[in-house]
């Protein structure tokens, strides 16, 4: 570590952020906070018997603890966004890069700085965790092994800032990335954890709630402490993305490929994580005592008639998480096609994958298409390793139930080009913020039909589980709803007796995306008019992308 | 002290620098000259390591570039031409952050410090913060950071863009100074005069060539270059001189104002010595002359036939 580590750069990083008011307010704001959430987790129990003061302790506790490590995970990779575009923003790199300083040095010292950064500012919550023990109910061992737990989850949270801010060039750019990537850790984390305990015991959450219980993780028929599993897991994860990182700067603009394999590696270990967690813990035979009342590793033999339900989880949450990113990833780019295309190249010289692919999605929603498939690769061949025969009864329901979701995908895609169109509003992230707004409500109202039909399903909490959360669309939900759960209710029963609904919902899809792909057209027919009409060279849209830089060249 | 062989620097399609060939003799105030655009960043940014270039390679005092950037990198002292500084730093704190990156310390440190700060005229600023200086102290702040680890090169590119005349003489001025104490000084501009007084040889860059370098008279020789004459002519006989010197075959252009003959003569001593020689032997008698020497700017123009980028 301390050749890893730059000791000037380190303490230069820790001057510049630590300098000036900002870095006292934010503590000072961070711990009023805290102490609000605190106050109010104890009072809950408080103001029924003071004789429950013990429980009002833990619950005040483990609150702050929770609430720090989901902060952890959300606001750290934003905040740590920006470390390496501003050494580009402030035209430092360059500098910077022609010192005896090697990638891994910048990487490394800038990661431990922010790393230090974030967990002073997370540290002065510890007094009101001290606080806690007055009201009693926190054992010593677990409450201290709770804070190794939150270092994990910092340490990860700030390699995975400073890995999203080498892969864009304005901080502007890269935060968007950082606080989506912390998100998708924490949905599939947390939401897949709830079914799959091995999973969730390693996400930050999960490890304070085994901690807060006293119970070790099962991972493979052993008993591991949780917050060694934890730490295992962040360990790695920080090496691996420190990794990517010194791989991107140290051939950016060059090869940009590299960056791209890492983050897609990484992303399918979470994701076939993810998905084996989903189905061995919803396959096997719950054992009174476990968390969830789903229990892994113990033994139990496998229910095939659980798995195409734990699919369906995994399914329905990447579907979440993908239709979620579209507008995010999408928004405002012009596909290098387009770009072509406005140039004067003829159509007829695209490949056959740029024709199936590249005029219809841009470079960002090609990426999410790319990680739905293989999706769909880890969910059927999870259908084949552990259905059995439940795959031949139910194959038809996992395959509509992901049509729906490339269909939302495309016509989200196509809607948010029309504002790259328009290059309204002026900046990337105003783009982004648009496309984020338009879409959440389009899902939103998606969604409330889907809600509606899956209130109705034998198994209500699985349905609200689903239905709550932000993003699903109404095909996924109905999909498996319908198909594996075989509704009683008459007014499903009627509709799906003439249209399966994820056909509906396929056919409402395209629809919109062909309406949106219509709407492209018009306009780009428009602003090309205007561009001939003013007679100057057509500016294009901003890119997301940053271009390499070429200086004096 | 360094050399360039084969040197091609490609932007995707772009090429920036088109196999070039240079070697700057140690103790030398290198000038790169060129219109924006001709590849003098490309060219710096290939010796100081942060790019890879497409073809040839580059050696700083023996070491590849490609080999050892490490190495390198301890041997020069870049400053690029969009330069930038950490705002929330202090003077002082900046430079001991790049002193510390080459692995000084203590009163060594503190002792080069004040020398750099000195040099640069930035002592009353020393416990100042960056975000308050203005452009120009900034751009000596950046040349004092480039000096800070005593380096062999200093690669110094468009290093008085954007600061006022005082700023631009008082750089010139610590170039001149790098030059006499013995450093290999690579600078470049795309304003002539300022390299033209200072540079012990030039190199003249256009769409990506080094269209030639050398010191300003060998340059000025190898296109043949001019010098201008100023003859003072007595007697009233100046209207005479053009029909002496007809078809003198050395001689450009001739022109008469009052008493006086502008000339345009090959850059020769015996061209001049048979001028003289001519006019005397027609009995015209010289009040005076006066010769000016062919500028940077001219021979630039000269050489790139006007195609600026």
């Amino acid at each position: 570590m301390a050749q890893l580590v730059n000791k000037p750069l380190l303490k230069k990083e820790l001057r510049q952020a630590l300098r000036g008011h900002g870095a006292l307010i934010a503590q000072n704001v961070y711990l009023i906070a805290f102490f609000v959430i605190a106050v109010a987790a104890a009072s809950s129990h408080l103001i029924f018997s003071t004789a429950l003061a013990w429980r009002a302790g833990s619950a005040a506790f483990w609150a702050v603890m929770m609430t720090q490590a989901v902060l952890a995970i959300v606001v750290i990779p934003g905040a740590t966004a920006s470390v390496m575009t501003t050494e580009h923003e402030q035209k430092t790199y360059d500098t910077l890069a022609s010192t005896p300083l090697t990638s891994s040095h910048i990487i490394w010292s800038k990661m431990l700085g922010y790393f230090v950064i974030s967990g002073s500012i997370m540290v002065v919550s510890v007094p009101i965790g001290a606080a806690c023990f007055l009201l009693g109910g926190v054992p010593l061992a677990p409450a201290l092994l709770s804070l190794v737990v939150l270092c994990g989850a910092i340490a990860f949270a700030t390699a995975l800032g400073v890995y999203c801010s080498t892969l864009a060039k304005r901080t502007a750019a890269a935060v968007p990335k950082a606080v989506c990537a912390g998100l998708v850790v924490l949905l599939l984390f947390g939401m897949v954890g709830q079914g799959a305990p091995v999973l969730g015991a390693v996400s930050p959450l999960g490890a304070m709630n085994f901690l807060s219980r006293e119970q070790p993780v099962p991972v493979f028929n052993l008993a591991v402490p949780v917050w060694l599993a934890s730490l295992l897991f962040w360990a790695v994860a920080v090496l691996a993305l420190a990794e990517a990182g010194v791989q991107r700067i140290q051939h950016l603009p060059h090869q940009r490929l590299w960056g791209v394999r890492w983050r897609v590696l990484l992303l399918f270990a979470m994701l076939a994580f993810a998905a084996l967690g989903s189905v061995q813990a919803l396959g096997e035979t719950a054992t009174p005592g476990c968390a969830g009342g789903a229990c892994c590793g113990t033994g139990g033999d496998t229910d095939p008639e659980k798995v195409p339900q734990a699919l369906a989880i995994f399914a329905a949450i990447i579907g979440h998480v993908l239709v979620a990113l579209v507008p995010l990833f999408a928004a405002g780019l012009l596909t290098p096609l387009d770009k072509r295309r406005i140039a004067g190249e003829k159509t007829k010289d695209y490949s056959i994958w740029e024709r199936m692919f590249g005029l219809s999605l841009d470079a960002g929603a090609r990426y999410v298409m790319l990680l739905a498939l293989l999706t769909l690769v880890i969910a059927l061949l999870g259908m084949l390793l552990w259905g059995g025969e439940v795959f031949g009864d139910h194959w038809d329901a996992i395959v509509l139930g992901f049509v729906p979701i490339f269909a939302a995908v495309w016509a989200l895609s196509m809607g948010t080009r029309i504002i790259g169109f328009c290059a309204w509003p002026r900046s990337d992230f105003g783009r982004k913020l648009v496309c984020v707004l338009l879409f959440g409500a389009l899902i939103l109202v998606s969604v409330c039909p889907a809600y509606v039909l899956a209130r109705d399903v034998d198994e209500p909490t699985f349905a609200s589980e689903l239905s709550l959360t932000p993003v699903l669309a109404a095909g996924v939900v109905s999909a498996f709803h319908i198909s594996l759960f075989e509704a009683e209710s008459a007014a499903m029963k009627a509709l799906t007796e003439w249209v399966p609904m994820p056909v509906i919902t396929t056919v409402l899809y395209v629809a919109l995306g062909i309406l949106f792909l219509l709407a492209k057209r018009r306009m780009r027919q428009i602003w090309i008019r205007r561009q001939a009409a003013a007679q100057v060279s057509p500016p294009l849209p901003e890119d997301t992308h940053p271009a390499p830089s070429t200086p004096d060249a | 002290m360094i050399r360039i062989q084969g040197l091609t620097v490609k932007y995707d399609d772009l090429v920036a620098v088109r196999s070039v060939d240079l070697h700057v003799p140690a103790g030398t105030v290198f000038g790169l000259v060129g219109p924006n655009g001709a590849g003098k960043t490309s060219m710096m940014r290939a010796i100081a390591g942060l790019l890879v270039p497409a073809e040839g390679h580059c050696t700083v005092a023996g070491v590849d570039v490609q080999e050892d950037p490490v190495a390198v990198h301890r041997m020069i002292g870049y400053m690029p031409d969009f330069f930038g500084v950490y705002d929330h730093l202090l003077v002082w704190e900046y430079l001991e952050f790049f002193g510390e990156l080459y692995g000084m310390s203590g009163s060594s440190l503190r002792r080069r410090i004040e020398e750099v700060l000195e040099i640069t005229d930035l002592q009353i600023k020393t416990d100042s913060e960056i975000g308050g200086l203005s452009r120009g102290m900034k751009q000596r702040l950046c040349l004092a950071r480039a000096m800070v680890h005593e380096p062999q090169v200093l690669l110094l590119d468009e290093p008085a863009s954007g600061v006022d005349p005082r700023g631009r003489y008082e750089i010139r001025r610590l170039i001149d100074r790098l030059g006499e104490i013995g450093k290999t000084v690579l600078v470049s501009s795309h304003i002539l005069p300022e390299l033209s007084d200072i540079c012990d040889m030039i190199g003249i860059m256009e769409k990506g060539n080094l269209v030639a370098h050398g010191s300003m008279d060998d340059i000025a020789a190898e296109l043949g270059a001019y010098r201008i004459l100023t003859i003072h002519i007595l007697d009233s006989k100046a209207e005479t001189v053009p029909g002496v010197l007809a078809g003198f075959e050395h001689l450009h252009d001739i022109e008469v104002a009052g008493d006086t003959v502008h000339a345009t003569l090959t850059d020769d001593p015996e061209a001049l010595a048979e001028l003289l020689q001519r006019l005397i032997n027609a009995g015209i008698r010289i009040g005076g002359i006066q010769e000016q020497r062919a500028e940077l700017e001219d021979l630039f123009l000269q050489l790139t036939r006007g195609e600026l980028a």
